[in-house]
Protein backbone atom coordinates (compact mmCIF):
# COMPACT_ATOMS: atom_id res chain seq x y z
CA UNK A 1 0.00 0.00 0.00
CA UNK A 2 1.09 3.22 -0.89
CA UNK A 3 3.22 5.53 1.59
CA UNK A 4 3.86 9.02 1.73
CA UNK A 5 5.48 11.42 3.81
CA UNK A 6 4.74 15.68 3.31
CA UNK A 7 7.22 17.95 4.56
CA UNK A 8 5.90 22.25 4.14
CA UNK A 9 8.40 24.33 2.91
CA UNK A 10 8.15 26.24 6.36
CA UNK A 11 8.72 23.05 8.44
CA UNK A 12 12.16 23.00 7.75
CA UNK A 13 15.38 23.48 10.18
CA UNK A 14 16.35 27.40 9.79
CA UNK A 15 20.09 28.02 9.85
CA UNK A 16 21.22 31.83 9.63
CA UNK A 17 24.89 31.98 10.26
CA UNK A 18 25.22 35.82 8.46
CA UNK A 19 27.48 34.49 5.57
CA UNK A 20 25.19 31.28 5.16
CA UNK A 21 21.41 30.75 5.58
CA UNK A 22 20.61 27.33 4.76
CA UNK A 23 17.06 25.16 4.97
CA UNK A 24 17.50 21.86 6.36
CA UNK A 25 14.56 19.06 5.50
CA UNK A 26 16.63 16.50 7.48
CA UNK A 27 18.31 16.94 10.98
CA UNK A 28 21.31 18.33 10.00
CA UNK A 29 24.01 20.26 12.23
CA UNK A 30 22.25 22.09 15.02
CA UNK A 31 18.99 21.28 13.66
CA UNK A 32 17.56 18.03 15.34
CA UNK A 33 14.28 16.59 14.63
CA UNK A 34 13.38 12.83 15.66
CA UNK A 35 10.51 12.49 13.41
CA UNK A 36 12.95 13.93 10.49
CA UNK A 37 16.24 12.02 10.15
CA UNK A 38 15.83 10.67 6.65
CA UNK A 39 14.06 9.04 3.74
CA UNK A 40 15.48 6.26 3.04
CA UNK A 41 19.25 6.95 1.74
CA UNK A 42 19.00 10.14 1.71
CA UNK A 43 20.48 11.86 4.71
CA UNK A 44 20.62 15.24 3.99
CA UNK A 45 19.19 18.23 2.07
CA UNK A 46 19.92 21.58 2.88
CA UNK A 47 18.70 24.54 0.27
CA UNK A 48 21.94 26.51 0.77
CA UNK A 49 22.15 31.20 0.15
CA UNK A 50 25.84 31.84 0.41
CA UNK A 51 26.91 35.50 0.61
CA UNK A 52 29.11 37.38 -2.00
CA UNK A 53 32.96 36.27 -1.32
CA UNK A 54 32.01 33.58 1.09
CA UNK A 55 31.89 30.59 1.22
CA UNK A 56 32.91 26.86 3.24
CA UNK A 57 36.47 26.83 3.89
CA UNK A 58 38.28 23.32 3.68
CA UNK A 59 37.09 20.57 4.94
CA UNK A 60 36.92 16.77 5.12
CA UNK A 61 33.99 14.40 4.43
CA UNK A 62 33.72 10.68 4.17
CA UNK A 63 32.08 7.64 2.89
CA UNK A 64 29.18 9.73 1.74
CA UNK A 65 27.84 10.55 -1.62
CA UNK A 66 27.25 14.36 -1.91
CA UNK A 67 25.78 15.90 -4.64
CA UNK A 68 25.49 19.94 -5.64
CA UNK A 69 22.86 21.44 -7.99
CA UNK A 70 23.38 25.13 -8.23
CA UNK A 71 20.17 26.89 -8.48
CA UNK A 72 21.56 30.42 -8.79
CA UNK A 73 24.59 31.90 -8.96
CA UNK A 74 28.38 30.26 -9.24
CA UNK A 75 30.13 27.83 -6.83
CA UNK A 76 33.66 27.66 -6.54
CA UNK A 77 35.39 23.87 -5.67
CA UNK A 78 38.50 23.20 -4.97
CA UNK A 79 39.50 19.72 -3.82
CA UNK A 80 42.36 17.39 -2.54
CA UNK A 81 42.60 15.42 -5.28
CA UNK A 82 43.29 18.72 -7.53
CA UNK A 83 40.22 19.69 -8.77
CA UNK A 84 39.46 23.12 -9.09
CA UNK A 85 36.41 24.05 -11.40
CA UNK A 86 33.40 26.44 -11.05
CA UNK A 87 30.18 25.22 -11.34
CA UNK A 88 27.03 26.73 -12.50
CA UNK A 89 22.98 27.02 -12.68
CA UNK A 90 22.68 23.60 -15.40
CA UNK A 91 25.58 21.96 -14.21
CA UNK A 92 25.98 19.00 -11.00
CA UNK A 93 28.75 18.30 -8.88
CA UNK A 94 28.85 14.97 -7.13
CA UNK A 95 31.81 13.73 -4.73
CA UNK A 96 32.12 10.03 -3.08
CA UNK A 97 33.98 11.34 -0.12
CA UNK A 98 35.08 7.27 0.63
CA UNK A 99 38.02 7.06 2.56
CA UNK A 100 38.12 10.74 2.72
CA UNK A 101 38.26 13.79 0.65
CA UNK A 102 38.67 17.72 1.55
CA UNK A 103 37.33 20.40 -0.37
CA UNK A 104 36.05 23.81 -0.30
CA UNK A 105 33.41 25.82 -1.95
CA UNK A 106 32.87 29.84 -2.41
CA UNK A 107 30.86 31.98 -4.15
CA UNK A 108 32.43 32.38 -7.12
CA UNK A 109 31.25 36.55 -7.04
CA UNK A 110 31.98 39.00 -4.66
CA UNK A 111 28.45 40.44 -4.73
CA UNK A 112 26.05 37.81 -5.67
CA UNK A 113 24.29 35.32 -3.15
CA UNK A 114 25.05 31.69 -4.78
CA UNK A 115 22.16 29.26 -4.00
CA UNK A 116 22.18 25.61 -4.45
CA UNK A 117 21.26 22.27 -2.83
CA UNK A 118 23.49 20.35 -1.07
CA UNK A 119 22.08 16.82 -1.25
CA UNK A 120 23.84 14.09 0.55
CA UNK A 121 23.27 10.05 -0.13
CA UNK A 122 24.39 7.12 2.17
CA UNK A 123 27.02 5.17 -0.01
CA UNK A 124 26.05 1.17 -0.57
CA UNK A 125 29.33 0.77 0.07
CA UNK A 126 32.27 1.94 2.56
CA UNK A 127 35.43 3.29 1.96
CA UNK A 128 35.64 3.65 -1.39
CA UNK A 129 38.18 5.65 -3.44
CA UNK A 130 37.35 9.53 -3.27
CA UNK A 131 36.11 10.62 -6.76
CA UNK A 132 35.18 14.12 -8.31
CA UNK A 133 33.21 14.75 -11.37
CA UNK A 134 30.63 17.48 -12.24
CA UNK A 135 29.04 17.79 -15.65
CA UNK A 136 26.48 20.16 -17.81
CA UNK A 137 23.68 19.07 -18.68
CA UNK A 138 22.73 18.86 -22.49
CA UNK A 139 19.06 19.29 -22.33
CA UNK A 140 19.14 21.76 -19.76
CA UNK A 141 15.37 21.86 -17.84
CA UNK A 142 13.92 20.47 -21.15
CA UNK A 143 10.67 21.52 -21.27
CA UNK A 144 7.88 19.15 -19.71
CA UNK A 145 9.53 15.64 -19.83
CA UNK A 146 11.72 14.77 -16.63
CA UNK A 147 15.66 14.58 -17.16
CA UNK A 148 17.49 12.29 -15.33
CA UNK A 149 20.85 13.79 -13.97
CA UNK A 150 22.06 10.82 -11.35
CA UNK A 151 21.52 7.11 -11.95
CA UNK A 152 24.23 4.49 -10.23
CA UNK A 153 25.48 3.95 -13.53
CA UNK A 154 28.61 5.48 -15.04
CA UNK A 155 27.59 4.78 -18.85
CA UNK A 156 24.06 6.28 -17.84
CA UNK A 157 23.14 9.79 -18.49
CA UNK A 158 23.63 12.34 -15.86
CA UNK A 159 26.30 11.64 -13.13
CA UNK A 160 27.04 8.73 -10.97
CA UNK A 161 27.01 7.38 -7.34
CA UNK A 162 27.12 4.07 -5.40
CA UNK A 163 23.97 3.80 -4.86
CA UNK A 164 20.90 2.33 -6.35
CA UNK A 165 19.60 6.22 -7.08
CA UNK A 166 17.89 7.90 -9.87
CA UNK A 167 17.67 11.72 -10.06
CA UNK A 168 15.57 13.91 -12.61
CA UNK A 169 15.12 17.23 -12.98
CA UNK A 170 11.85 18.54 -14.66
CA UNK A 171 10.58 22.08 -16.09
CA UNK A 172 7.10 22.19 -16.98
CA UNK A 173 4.70 24.42 -17.99
CA UNK A 174 0.75 24.82 -16.38
CA UNK A 175 -0.95 21.53 -17.00
CA UNK A 176 1.12 19.19 -18.21
CA UNK A 177 1.58 16.12 -16.68
CA UNK A 178 4.55 13.29 -16.98
CA UNK A 179 4.51 9.72 -15.57
CA UNK A 180 7.37 8.52 -13.20
CA UNK A 181 7.98 4.85 -12.96
CA UNK A 182 9.81 3.66 -10.09
CA UNK A 183 13.42 2.39 -11.08
CA UNK A 184 14.10 -0.46 -8.75
CA UNK A 185 11.44 -1.91 -6.58
CA UNK A 186 11.56 -0.99 -3.24
CA UNK A 187 13.11 2.26 -3.89
CA UNK A 188 11.01 5.37 -2.96
CA UNK A 189 10.90 8.94 -4.32
CA UNK A 190 11.53 12.26 -2.73
CA UNK A 191 9.81 14.94 -4.83
CA UNK A 192 11.03 18.52 -4.34
CA UNK A 193 9.82 21.43 -5.92
CA UNK A 194 12.31 23.96 -6.57
CA UNK A 195 9.59 26.55 -8.92
CA UNK A 196 6.43 26.58 -9.11
CA UNK A 197 3.28 23.85 -7.62
CA UNK A 198 2.48 20.14 -8.46
CA UNK A 199 0.00 18.25 -7.60
CA UNK A 200 1.13 14.61 -6.90
CA UNK A 201 -0.64 11.73 -5.15
CA UNK A 202 -3.66 14.13 -3.97
CA UNK A 203 -1.14 16.34 -2.33
CA UNK A 204 -0.39 20.11 -3.21
CA UNK A 205 3.41 20.74 -3.63
CA UNK A 206 4.19 24.31 -3.46
CA UNK A 207 7.68 25.86 -3.79
CA UNK A 208 10.24 24.38 -1.41
CA UNK A 209 7.98 21.58 -0.42
CA UNK A 210 9.47 18.03 -0.20
CA UNK A 211 7.04 14.43 -0.59
CA UNK A 212 8.00 11.23 0.36
CA UNK A 213 6.24 8.43 -1.29
CA UNK A 214 6.76 5.04 -1.13
CA UNK A 215 5.79 1.13 -1.38
CA UNK A 216 4.84 2.15 -5.32
CA UNK A 217 5.30 1.49 -8.89
CA UNK A 218 4.85 5.08 -10.09
CA UNK A 219 2.68 7.95 -10.01
CA UNK A 220 1.79 11.10 -11.84
CA UNK A 221 2.55 14.66 -11.55
CA UNK A 222 0.98 17.50 -12.65
CA UNK A 223 2.60 21.51 -13.20
CA UNK A 224 -0.17 23.76 -11.40
CA UNK A 225 1.56 26.75 -12.89
CA UNK A 226 3.97 27.93 -15.58
CA UNK A 227 7.37 27.53 -15.13
CA UNK A 228 7.31 24.73 -12.22
CA UNK A 229 10.30 23.21 -11.42
CA UNK A 230 10.95 19.67 -9.61
CA UNK A 231 13.78 17.37 -8.32
CA UNK A 232 12.91 13.87 -7.63
CA UNK A 233 15.28 12.15 -5.89
CA UNK A 234 14.34 7.84 -6.37
CA UNK A 235 16.60 6.32 -3.33
CA UNK A 236 16.69 2.81 -1.39
CA UNK A 237 14.52 2.68 1.56
CA UNK A 238 16.14 0.14 3.23
CA UNK A 239 19.73 1.06 4.32
CA UNK B 1 30.03 18.23 35.22
CA UNK B 2 30.63 15.01 34.86
CA UNK B 3 31.48 14.29 31.22
CA UNK B 4 30.47 11.61 28.81
CA UNK B 5 34.19 10.02 27.88
CA UNK B 6 33.56 9.30 23.67
CA UNK B 7 36.44 7.26 21.84
CA UNK B 8 36.76 7.99 18.48
CA UNK B 9 38.57 5.38 16.17
CA UNK B 10 39.45 5.43 12.30
CA UNK B 11 42.29 5.13 9.39
CA UNK B 12 42.52 8.59 8.33
CA UNK B 13 44.02 10.42 10.74
CA UNK B 14 43.02 14.31 10.04
CA UNK B 15 39.29 13.47 9.98
CA UNK B 16 39.81 11.70 13.83
CA UNK B 17 41.69 15.10 14.73
CA UNK B 18 38.47 16.81 13.13
CA UNK B 19 35.91 14.62 15.33
CA UNK B 20 37.73 14.80 17.84
CA UNK B 21 37.62 18.88 18.57
CA UNK B 22 34.33 18.32 17.01
CA UNK B 23 33.49 16.69 20.25
CA UNK B 24 35.20 18.16 22.57
CA UNK B 25 32.57 21.12 21.79
CA UNK B 26 29.63 19.92 23.09
CA UNK B 27 29.73 21.12 26.97
CA UNK B 28 28.99 17.29 27.67
CA UNK B 29 31.43 15.13 26.23
CA UNK B 30 34.86 15.03 26.31
CA UNK B 31 36.74 13.05 23.35
CA UNK B 32 40.30 11.08 22.58
CA UNK B 33 40.30 8.82 20.24
CA UNK B 34 43.43 7.22 17.62
CA UNK B 35 44.20 5.68 14.11
CA UNK B 36 46.15 2.71 15.91
CA UNK B 37 44.55 -0.04 16.85
CA UNK B 38 46.73 -1.90 18.70
CA UNK B 39 46.28 1.32 21.38
CA UNK B 40 42.56 0.67 22.23
CA UNK B 41 42.90 -1.28 24.79
CA UNK B 42 45.77 0.75 26.54
CA UNK B 43 43.25 3.88 25.86
CA UNK B 44 40.25 2.28 27.38
CA UNK B 45 42.31 0.97 30.19
CA UNK B 46 43.53 4.13 31.57
CA UNK B 47 40.14 5.66 30.95
CA UNK B 48 37.13 6.30 33.31
CA UNK B 49 34.06 4.66 31.60
CA UNK B 50 33.93 5.08 28.10
CA UNK B 51 30.26 5.66 27.06
CA UNK B 52 30.83 6.10 23.13
CA UNK B 53 32.84 4.71 20.49
CA UNK B 54 32.65 7.08 17.32
CA UNK B 55 33.61 4.44 13.87
CA UNK B 56 35.00 6.97 11.86
CA UNK B 57 36.10 6.07 8.23
CA UNK B 58 38.75 3.48 6.75
CA UNK B 59 38.00 0.44 8.50
CA UNK B 60 36.39 -2.83 7.87
CA UNK B 61 34.31 -4.99 9.08
CA UNK B 62 35.95 -7.08 10.94
CA UNK B 63 37.99 -3.82 12.64
CA UNK B 64 34.60 -2.44 13.76
CA UNK B 65 33.81 -5.53 14.88
CA UNK B 66 37.13 -6.03 17.05
CA UNK B 67 37.21 -2.47 18.07
CA UNK B 68 33.50 -2.75 19.83
CA UNK B 69 34.58 -6.44 21.45
CA UNK B 70 38.02 -4.69 23.03
CA UNK B 71 36.14 -1.61 24.09
CA UNK B 72 33.39 -3.57 25.68
CA UNK B 73 34.94 -6.15 27.78
CA UNK B 74 36.24 -2.77 29.71
CA UNK B 75 33.74 -0.60 29.30
CA UNK B 76 30.53 -3.04 29.42
CA UNK B 77 28.20 -0.37 28.51
CA UNK B 78 29.76 1.08 25.94
CA UNK B 79 27.26 2.39 22.84
CA UNK B 80 29.05 2.47 19.27
CA UNK B 81 28.04 4.30 16.36
CA UNK B 82 28.94 4.77 12.65
CA UNK B 83 30.03 8.05 11.75
CA UNK B 84 29.05 9.06 8.61
CA UNK B 85 30.29 12.16 6.56
CA UNK B 86 33.74 12.98 8.13
CA UNK B 87 32.48 16.27 9.89
CA UNK B 88 29.96 18.50 12.04
CA UNK B 89 26.62 18.03 9.73
CA UNK B 90 25.65 14.30 11.27
CA UNK B 91 27.73 14.29 13.83
CA UNK B 92 24.62 15.79 16.47
CA UNK B 93 22.21 13.67 15.07
CA UNK B 94 24.39 10.36 15.69
CA UNK B 95 25.24 11.20 19.17
CA UNK B 96 21.62 11.34 20.26
CA UNK B 97 20.55 8.94 18.57
CA UNK B 98 23.76 6.76 20.07
CA UNK B 99 23.10 7.76 23.45
CA UNK B 100 19.41 8.05 23.70
CA UNK B 101 19.34 11.84 24.94
CA UNK B 102 19.26 14.98 23.58
CA UNK B 103 22.98 16.82 23.73
CA UNK B 104 23.08 20.66 23.85
CA UNK B 105 24.62 22.26 20.85
CA UNK B 106 28.14 22.44 20.73
CA UNK B 107 29.71 25.92 22.32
Amino acid sequence: MKKSIFHKAESRGQANHGWLVSAHTFSFANYYDPERIHFGALRVLNDDSVKGGMGFGQHPHDNMEIISIPLEGDLEHKDSMGNLAVIRQGDIQVMSAGTGIYHSEYNHHKEQAVKFLQIWVFPNKKNVTPRYDQITLQNKYSLNQLQQILSPNPEDEGVWIHQDAWFHLGHFEAGKISHYRIKKPGNGVYAFVLEGNFQIEGYDVNRRDGLGLWDLDSFDLKAQTDNSKILLMEVPMNI
Amino acid sequence: MKKVNVLVVGKNEAIVELLIRLVNKYPELSAQGTCNLEEIESLCLSSSTIELIILSSGLSTTQEMDIKNIVSKIHPKVKCLEHFGGGSGLLRTEIIQALGYLVACPE
